[in-house]
């Protein structure tokens, strides 16, 4: 009987006082039951198992059963776990912008001394210098004669003046931070706009023009 | 008989019937249990875990109070319940409401007959 008991009270899903309160009155109804002379075995069948004798106890007492708040408490976990990985992704793929300004990777003097570097030797048509500049992924890709063509399309420039503005950014998408910035350039005959990238080593990952 | 339905509408009447029994006599549980069960022809037999709740929301209430016994020789303690004030008061009140509420709860039931 004693198994019997400490059956019922893990199945009872209410208070430890509720139950402590249960299990005294189960037991003083054993006793009783006994002492009636009622045999254990009939007062096992009338009771129920321990599992119906608390289901009983949890429909009335109004309690949701350990084994459905467990239930509940997972379906829980994982919704929050699909929220977070949904806003982990989110927050991972969604390209993140600061100003250079603020950068704790690059330093704004830095990429304006090599920006300035690079518009100079395109202005001296030192490719190859440009070259040695280039990252190991824009290094293959950059070839003087190519980079001569798509500059002639710009039409005839004029004679190099000046920088007149100019504004970078670091830029951080799916896990590779870069410096991104325009410079706008004055030529005797028209602005052209360098668009350039560097990446955390300063070398030189993009170069467009327009 | 949906047995849900048939609960339900049992359970109602339950705490009427309890706080009844107790008003004659204090009794423990046990013994309830068997009272209700010879008293109403079976239709009131309940389980412990249906009582017992009932019992603990009627003392939590005050309607009841509940004392161990003090055993003599051989004898098992037992917890016996006993009206208090609060519970003949509510008890009235509740009969009272039960009397109209049957007379109504007849009165739209038997509308079959006539209609």
């Amino acid at each position: 009987m004693d198994k019997y008991i400490k059956n019922v009270y893990k199945a009872l899903g209410c208070s430890k006082d509720e139950k402590e309160r249960i299990i005294k009155d189960l037991k003083s109804d054993i006793m009783i039951a006994l002492e009636n002379g009622e045999k254990i075995e009939d007062i096992k069948i009338r009771l129920g198992t321990p599992q119906e004798y608390a289901k009983e106890f949890n429909d009335n007492l109004g309690v949701v059963k350990k084994s459905h708040y467990k239930i509940i408490i997972g379906l829980l976990v994982a919704v929050i776990l699909v929220i977070a990985c949904y806003f982990g992704y989110r927050y991972l793929s969604t390209p993140k912008t600061i100003p250079i300004s603020e950068s704790k990777i690059f330093d704004e003097e830095k990429v304006m001394s090599s920006s300035k570097q690079i518009i100079e030797l395109v202005n001296q048509k030192n490719y190859q210098e440009v070259k040695s500049l280039c990252s190991d992924i824009l290094k293959p890709a950059f070839n003087g004669e190519g980079f001569e063509d798509a500059l002639k399309q710009l039409g005839d420039l004029g004679e190099y003046q000046k920088i007149s503005e100019y504004q970078f950014v670091e830029y951080k998408d799916k896990g590779q931070t870069v410096a991104v910035g325009d410079i706008v350039t004055l030529y005797q005959k028209r602005t052209v706009i360098y668009r350039l990238t560097f990446d955390k080593d300063m070398k030189l990952d993009g170069i467009y023009l327009r | 008989m949906n047995p849900k339905y048939e609960g339900l509408l049992k359970k109602g009447v339950l705490e009427i019937l309890v706080l009844q029994f107790l008003s004659k006599k204090e009794m423990y549980g046990y013994q309830l249990i068997m009272e209700l069960k010879e008293n109403s022809h079976e239709m009131f037999a309940m389980k412990e875990g249906t009582l017992y709740p009932i019992l603990y929301r009627l003392e939590d209430d005050g309607m009841l109070i509940s004392e161990w016994s003090q055993p003599s020789g051989k004898e098992v303690s037992k917890k016996y319940y006993k009206i208090t004030e609060d519970g003949k008061r509510t008890l009235a009140e509740l009969k009272k409401l039960w009397s109209s509420f049957s007379k109504e709860v007849e009165l739209i039931l038997g509308d079959d007959n006539y209609g």
